[in-house]
């Protein structure tokens, strides 16, 4: 066993699935030379050569669209967003091709997108989005947004692995903060799993990326106050864990919702309509949605610390719903 | 370029194979018996038979909704296809997609959505992908006029050009997108310019003349094959039915459709071999008495297929399907 | 013109059944085909669906009765369907609107920083269950949450106050407890089992007979296909496999086939095997059509398919009639072989014993190989040991012989597509 970073666990996922198999590749805007915008693919380049770590042009639709058709005559691309905020060029060709093509014609599209997202870095409107929220509606699509650096490794591996799309969400502000022990042999996180962050019976919390972090730090707090919280980390987004999810509402009977995505139409409405439909008669008060406001991201410090749901946003909360 | 008379003779039968087969969906489709749309390649059968005809077996084909020629060149059965159409469980996808949205990788065909140009940078990324791989295979694409206006046209060949990938890029220029005709739809000329700006050499062929059309397109693929980069093949045509077979282009000037009519591609194959005494006429009375049974098969196929069940339709979804408990 | 309900005839010798619960109130609306009861009769617990749209008139009987077939157990007064669909509906036939809005105040007063005012009496889809299933009356019940809100810790504190309150009962009755026994009253599945059982082994002359068999080449061979066959949905046991063996033996032994009547031995010319399911309150043997026209894939998808619709009590009459033979697999809890009961008018059954790896002799050597014992009871009325022996026999030389052949096809792997082909 040894600790690692978030981005170190990415790293190592990729260059481990390159030695393993030929078929996978990795294409995007400064991932060969430069090593990354963030360094993920630093010394990429030297070991595997330009034709297996290629630096496009810019052209999110076109390389991605590419990467769609490398991938149907039998390789593994990994394409990097250099930000999650341009994604959104390249919506037409992951909503209108990759996602469809299997159901539509049979034909197994095996692409990650992995996407940098995240806020909390002062990165403003388009270096600070949440992007989960796009796709979340596209049937076809898989999700995943690891929150610890063990996740992170094993989600992308079995991203890699996976015949479907899959929009990996790293988040760029656990990048070089968190570590994790991770084990020497190869090991797979699997996609459609929620976990149990922590385990408690008075109320859980259900989140995922980075959030995970602050519902840990809040339920540290409440610990003090007497009140005991499950937390369940999602891990995947699409498609949701909807056993997980139902068992910890049976166990608590109160639910807090947490993301850092925007309120409206955000993964936690899906989250919360699912429970009221199919454990309504375990519900002992409404379920409540803590997410970011319904703004753009917006730059100066103050603001965005206002916009992004804090601790004490969290212990509010569930303060609020345990007096309920 | 000398071309065989087997390959001369297969043209000319895969030219009427794809006309009759779509003349036949046009009425199949007036008779209510196909439902939505329709959209045949009517008029610029040339195009899709000649770039199709000089594929290698392995060779990627990307092409849009009118290249019926390549899916039948490539042995995508006239069968599977009516039955497509007619939405049976016999069809190339099943039910899942209607008309002629085919895709089947058994026989290198990659499927398309109905944005147009998406499959520029998808046969791009097949070419990637042989690159990689250092394999002796390459990928073409195919769109209309109207898609070389959209912005993964010019995405998908700049990809090309810079990495210098085994594509070639074909252009349907039937003259009309839906309504709109070139001059709303560019400033310039000649299509072919635009390949120029990514550095990609282009030609410039006669969209309804299939041998010259096959002539370049076998030159392209030598070229990419040999790791010469890709090339751009401008073929001029004219669309001779409405957009799709619910349209009935008033907005085309009839002059310009009686001018075209003459220069029909059949026509033009047919005089092509008499007069150079390549084929009899009774040669070629047994190829179009072959063509019109294999599409009657097909008509009969399709109409005694089953319907797919309602509940087909929540599977298929993910090729790697997540356990539930 | 009210449109009577009556408890359905389920099965051939069927004269009784039991209403287990209710899904609908007096006063409810109903459409067509929605189901309205659940009832308990020989052998299949199911929903009777409603004969029309309409709304419930009137609930004849209660819960847990038990009544003579064509019984009228319900009334329902017909509605044309357009008339039907005007509103919200709640469950008891009210538009709930004012319920609704009083938990949009709810909401919005937990969310806004606003105090929560002293509000009549509410309470929540949690309390409201657990007041039901521990019969309480809210009213007692003092509220410490919000605004006086009755909450979950109330209730349960409530409970523990009064002592005459227990846990709700569970779905099999309650227990007496007297000194030194326990009375389980005994449900009407159960009786008719047991009554099959007791006629069973009074009218066939009951023997069985035991086979070894060396699974080894069936074991490899799972091995090599259950990861194919998982990305197909199937879960790849050693059953389809036997169940494959004993169809094609039925088909050289058709006497095992069979019924004994008064007029002679009636030989089936279809073959339908019965796959014994053990389910909490007893046993139930779904049938698979036609077995021996079905391929191992085949097989293996029906397996899983009525097991599964077993255990979630989605089993139609039809699935659990005309059988002809019956397999029984109680090597699933580890039993290595048995001698279980013929099930009439059947004249066998096979039951299938655990596989183990044990030590055996091949060619006067000692080899490790997987075995398992395979038992058939059979009605020495109907045939002689000669005639059993020569039918497990057969299945032997299958499951001992078995190799690749039975099963090929090409899986879809990516990403070359399998174009369309479903």
């Amino acid at each position: 066993m040894r600790e690692i970073t978030y981005l170190e666990a990415i790293k190592e996922a990729l260059d481990e699935e390159m030695a393993r198999d030929p078929s996978v590749f990795i294409l995007g805007e400064d991932v060969g030379v430069y090593g990354g915008a963030f360094r993920v693919t630093e010394g990429f380049y030297e070991k595997y050569g330009e034709w297996r770590i290629l630096d496009t042009p810019l052209s999110e639709s076109g390389f991605t669209g590419a990467a769609i058709g490398a991938a149907l005559v039998g390789m593994r691309p990994v394409v990097e967003m250099q930000f999650a905020d341009f994604i959104s060029c390249a919506f037409d060709q992951l909503v209108n091709v990759a996602a469809k093509n299997h159901y539509r014609w049979g034909a197994a599209t095996p692409i990650v997108v992995r996407a940098p997202y995240g806020g909390n870095i002062h990165g403003g409107a388009f270096h600070s989005q949440s992007i989960e929220g796009f796709f979340f509606n596209v049937p076809g699509l898989k999700i995943v947004a690891p929150s610890t650096a063990y996740d992170a490794k094993g989600l992308l591996k079995a991203a890699i692995r996976d015949n479907d799309p899959v929009i990996y969400c790293e988040h760029k502000y656990l990048y070089r903060r968190i570590k994790d022990s991770i084990p020497e042999e190869d090991y797979v996180v699997p996609i459609g799993k929620a976990k149990i962050a922590l385990e408690g019976k008075d109320v859980s919390i259900i989140t995922y990326g980075a959030m995970v972090h602050t519902a840990l730090e809040a339920a540290q707090t409440l610990k003090e106050n007497g009140v005991s919280c499950e937390i369940i980390d999602l891990r995947t987004i699409l498609p949701l864990d909807k056993k997980s999810i139902f068992t910890t509402v049976k166990k608590t009977n109160k639910v807090v919702v947490l993301h850092e995505q925007t309120k409206t139409g955000g993964v936690g409405a899906e989250v919360s309509s699912l429970i009221t439909e199919y454990c309504f008669d375990y519900l002992d008060g409404p379920i409540i949605r803590i997410a970011a406001q319904d703004t753009p991201v917006p730059y100066s410090a103050q603001m965005e610390e206002a916009f992004i749901p804090q601790v004490k946003d969290v212990v509010a909360a569930v303060e609020k719903l345990m007096r309920y | 370029m000398d071309i065989k008379r087997e390959d001369l003779l297969q043209l000319y039968y895969y030219l009427k194979l794809t006309r009759r087969l779509e003349d036949r969906v046009t009425s199949l489709y007036h008779q209510g018996k196909i439902l939505g749309g329709a959209w045949t390649s009517n008029g610029t059968e040339a195009v899709s038979v000649g770039y199709g005809y000089a594929l290698e077996k392995n060779d990627i084909a990307a092409p849009y909704f009118r290249d019926m020629g390549v899916f039948l060149i490539r042995g995508i059965s006239a069968k599977r296809i009516m039955a497509q159409y007619m939405g049976k469980k016999t069809g190339v996808t099943g039910g899942k997609e209607g008309n002629v949205h085919i895709g089947d990788l058994n026989f290198g065909v990659i499927g398309f959505p109905s944005h147009l140009a998406d499959n520029y940078p998808v046969g791009t990324g097949a070419a990637l992908a042989f690159k990689i791989r250092g394999e002796k295979r390459i990928a073409v694409a195919c769109t209309g006029d109207g898609g070389t206006s959209r912005g993964d046209f010019h995405e998908g060949m700049n990809f090309a050009a810079a990495r210098k990938l085994p594509m070639v890029f074909v252009c349907n220029n039937n003259q009309y997108a839906y309504s709109t005709p070139l001059r709303l739809q560019m400033n310039i000329k000649d299509i072919a310019e635009r390949a120029l700006a990514y550095g990609i050499p282009s030609k410039i062929v006669d969209g309804n003349n299939v041998v010259e059309v096959y002539k370049a397109a076998k030159e392209a693929y030598e070229v990419a094959r040999n790791g010469g980069g890709p090339t751009f093949i401008e073929c001029k045509t004219m669309r001779m039915h409405g957009h799709s077979e619910h349209d009935s282009a008033k907005y085309v000037p009839r002059e310009l459709l009686e001018e075209w009519k003459k220069k029909d591609p059949i026509l033009n194959m047919e005089k092509y071999l008499w007069e150079n005494t390549i084929a009899k006429k009774e040669e070629l009375d047994s190829i179009d008495l072959r063509v019109k049974k294999e599409i009657e098969e097909a008509e009969a196929f399709a109409e005694e297929s089953p319907y797919p069940e309602p509940e087909d339709g929540m599977k298929g979804l993910y090729a790697t399907p997540i356990e539930e408990e | 013109m009210t449109v009577d309900v009556i408890m359905p005839q389920m099965g051939e010798s069927v004269a009784e059944g039991t209403i287990l619960k209710w899904l609908v109130h007096e006063g409810d609306r109903v459409e067509k085909e929605q189901p309205i009861v659940e009832i308990s009769t020989d052998k299949i617990d199911t929903e009777v669906p409603s004969p029309v749209n309409g709304i419930i008139k009137k609930i004849l009987y209660p819960e847990g009765q038990t009544l003579r077939v064509l019984t009228v157990i319900a009334q329902i007064e017909p509605v044309e369907a357009k008339e039907a669909v005007s509103g919200i509906v709640g469950a008891n036939g009210r538009t709930p609107t004012l319920e609704t809005a009083r938990k949009v105040e709810t909401i919005k007063a937990v969310t806004e920083t606003a105090e929560i005012e002293e509000v009549e009496k509410r309470y929540s889809p949690l309390v409201r269950r657990l007041a039901k299933e521990y019969n309480i009356n809210l009213e007692e019940v003092k509220g410490t949450g919000e605004g006086g809100r009755v909450t979950k810790k109330d209730i349960m504190d409530y409970t523990a106050s009064k002592p005459g309150i227990s846990a709700p009962p569970t779905a099999e009755a309650e227990k007496k407890v007297l000194e030194r026994e326990t009375l389980i009253p005994v449900s009407p599945k159960r009786k008719i089992t047991a009554d099959r059982m007791v006629l069973s082994k009074r009218t066939a002359a009951h023997v069985t007979t035991v086979f070894e068999v060396d699974m080894t080449k069936v074991v490899r061979y799972r091995e090599l296909n259950k990861d194919a066959m998982k990305r197909e949905g199937i879960h790849l046991t050693y059953l389809p496999f036997i169940t494959l063996a004993a169809a094609r033996a039925l088909k050289e032994h058709p006497l095992l086939n069979a019924s004994w009547t008064d007029e002679g031995i009636v030989q089936k010319n279809y073959i339908n095997i019965g796959i014994a399911v053990s389910l909490e309150d007893g046993l139930i043997v779904p049938v698979i059509k036609d077995t021996d026209k079905k391929d191992l894939l085949q097989l293996s998808k029906d397996i899983q398919d009525i097991a599964a619709r077993a255990r979630n009590k989605k089993l139609s009459l039809d699935d659990i009639q005309g059988g002809t033979f019956t397999i029984t697999n109680y090597g699933l809890n580890g039993s290595l072989f048995g001698t279980p009961v013929i099930l009439l008018p059947q004249v066998a059954i096979l039951g299938v014993g655990a596989v183990v790896k044990r030590p055996v002799v091949i060619d006067d050597a000692i080899a490790i190989r997987s075995m398992m014992y395979l038992s058939l009871s059979f009605d020495h009325r109907v045939m002689d040991g000669a005639n059993a022996d020569a039918f497990l026999h057969k299945i032997k030389d299958i499951l001992e012989g078995w190799e690749g052949s039975v099963y090929e096809r090409k899986m879809s792997s990516p990403p070359t597509g399998y174009g369309g082909v479903w």
